[in-house]
């Protein structure tokens, strides 16, 4: 977007260009040239030999020829060809083949012309394009972190993409402004998808303009192209729309919802619960006893017609041992068992001057939706080695609809599968579209 | 994407709300497993 002087206000019958057509001979090969838009012309380039002249020139200097030292290039949309784009009509008038002078990297733009809207540009890179208005404003740039510099326009930030000079390597059709031999800029590109905020400085003036990412279907029906016709498209563009980011905005949202909405579900639950004690007992055991020693425990009566209930083992004792019991929890009424081994194991220690312990001198377990009825516990244990043989007691616990944070985290995990999908795919996408820029947030120091 | 979850999120948080109720538990893969002692070389060999 070279050249951006500020564009006179074109004449309202350069609509008609049939009627206003200026027809001039090259002074280089004597072709004819016809300049469409007389009005707002400075500089018109040649079919043939690709000079480039200036109509502003009553002579018809040349101002250069770009045939000399560039190859020439074919424009996909052919010069004069007219298009809706972004709802209004369009005439394509130029065309420059730009190229990006540390990475070799090209590029086209087309040069678009409405009387009554002025230039617009039409970019496209790697089957990617852009529509392109210069802008007025200036936007604020912001160099707090050299590496993270920013631009500001309208409330948004934009983050600094590429910074380059670029030269331009072959010139098509009429322009608004005198086209200068080998005519290179400082060019930045600030992105904030699908908007792009670029400037081009060269020593007379800074020009900025925004741009919008357009889809190539879109390009092809405007110009009525057939989609083979334009280039394909690879990689991802600088201010290409995420599909993902969009996506991780919505289900983050969802998250925080579902996740307030479970915890305040658990808290309910958890201050509610009654963890009412419906039976504890002591009972005797001879530790190191060869044979397995058995109990019936007296009844017991859950309340509630279903909720969790918690067996707790005690066995305060256990030292540098162990201490197991299978058994079963048995419905008087129906005989329905629910059968359960527990391991009581605590030990302890120096090891290289330093102290361990392991294990505990408590266990419990949880039997999760119990019926409500009287119940009782049979109990088979046995106990490994200890000092010394004396009879111990160990306590069982029953606990009727005691609090429990499995479902809430198990929840939580299954509420958080599709949002850590989205934003790793979110994540990689961006990652992607940064690996073309000298200033990826997601580059390593070592990159 | 955003619907599916939306219906996936509120299913969930009914079946949480429902199995709370229950003093159910949604998984529970450990809940009566063996325990049978392994001793403590198994830990500190």
């Amino acid at each position: 977007m070279a050249g951006n002087e500020e564009v006179p206000p074109p004449a309202l019958s350069a609509q008609q260009p049939s009627g206003s057509v200026k027809t001039l001979s090259c002074t280089h090969c004597g072709a004819a040239i016809s300049v469409k838009y007389p009005g707002s012309t400075m500089t018109v380039v040649c079919n043939s030999c690709h000079s480039v002249i200036d109509v502003t020139d009553e002579n018809y200097r040349i101002l250069y020829q770009f045939s000399k030292s560039t190859q020439v290039c074919k424009p996909r949309i052919q010069l004069g060809t007219r298009g809706k784009l972004k709802g209004e009509q369009w005439e394509v008038t130029g065309y420059i083949v730009r190229q990006d002078r540390a990475s070799c990297v090209t590029w086209d733009e087309y040069l678009l012309f409405n009387p009554y809207h002025g230039y617009r540009w039409l970019t496209e890179n790697n089957g990617h394009w852009n529509f392109v208005k210069t802008i007025k404003e200036n936007p604020a740039i912001d160099c707090a972190w050299s590496s993270r510099r920013h631009a500001e326009l309208d409330g948004k930030k934009y983050k600094l993409f590429y910074d380059g000079t670029a030269i331009m390597l072959f010139v098509l059709g009429e322009f608004y402004w005198r086209i200068e031999a080998e005519q290179k800029v400082e060019m930045e590109d600030y992105i904030c998808p699908p908007e792009m905020l670029s400037s081009e400085r060269d020593d007379k003036e800074v020009v900025w303009s925004l741009s919008e990412y357009i889809a190539s279907n879109e390009v092809a029906e405007a110009f009525k192209l057939r989609t083979d016709e334009l280039p394909q498209q690879q990689g991802i563009a600088a201010n290409q729309l995420s599909p993902w980011s969009a996506r991780w905005e919505k289900i983050s949202r969802l998250w925080i919802v579902f996740f307030a909405l479970l915890t305040a579900i658990e808290i309910g639950f958890c201050v509610t619960a009654a963890n009412k004690s419906v039976f504890k007992e002591g009972y005797p055991y001879i530790p190191n006893s060869k044979s397995t020693q058995t109990l019936t425990t007296s009844v017991f009566n859950l309340e509630k017609s279903s909720a969790n209930l918690s067996v707790k083992f005690d066995v305060p004792d256990v030292s540098n041992s162990w201490f197991y019991s299978s058994g079963e929890l048995v419905n008087n009424k129906t005989g329905e068992v629910y059968p359960f081994e527990r391991t009581v194991e605590y030990y302890f220690g120096v090891d290289g001057g330093e102290s361990w312990s392991e294990g505990s001198t408590v266990n419990q377990i949880l039997f999760s939706s119990v019926p409500g009825g009287d119940y009782y516990l049979n109990l088979d244990f046995e106990s490994g080695s200890f000092k010394d043989l004396a009879s111990r007691t160990f306590f069982v616990m029953v606990r009727r609809d005691v609090p429990d944070y499995a479902n809430y985290f198990w929840c939580l995990f299954f509420v958080s599968i599709i949002p850590v999908f989205t934003w790793i795919r979110s994540r990689s996408y961006e990652v992607q579209r940064w690996s073309d820029s000298d200033y990826s947030p997601y580059a390593s120091s070592g990159d | 994407m955003a619907r599916i979850y939306l219906a996936s999120g509120i299913l969930i948080c009914v079946l949480f709300a429902y199995a709370s109720a229950q003093g159910w538990r949604i998984i529970d893969p450990g809940a009566a497993a063996p325990s049978k002692s392994t001793g403590p070389c198994i830990y500190h060999k």
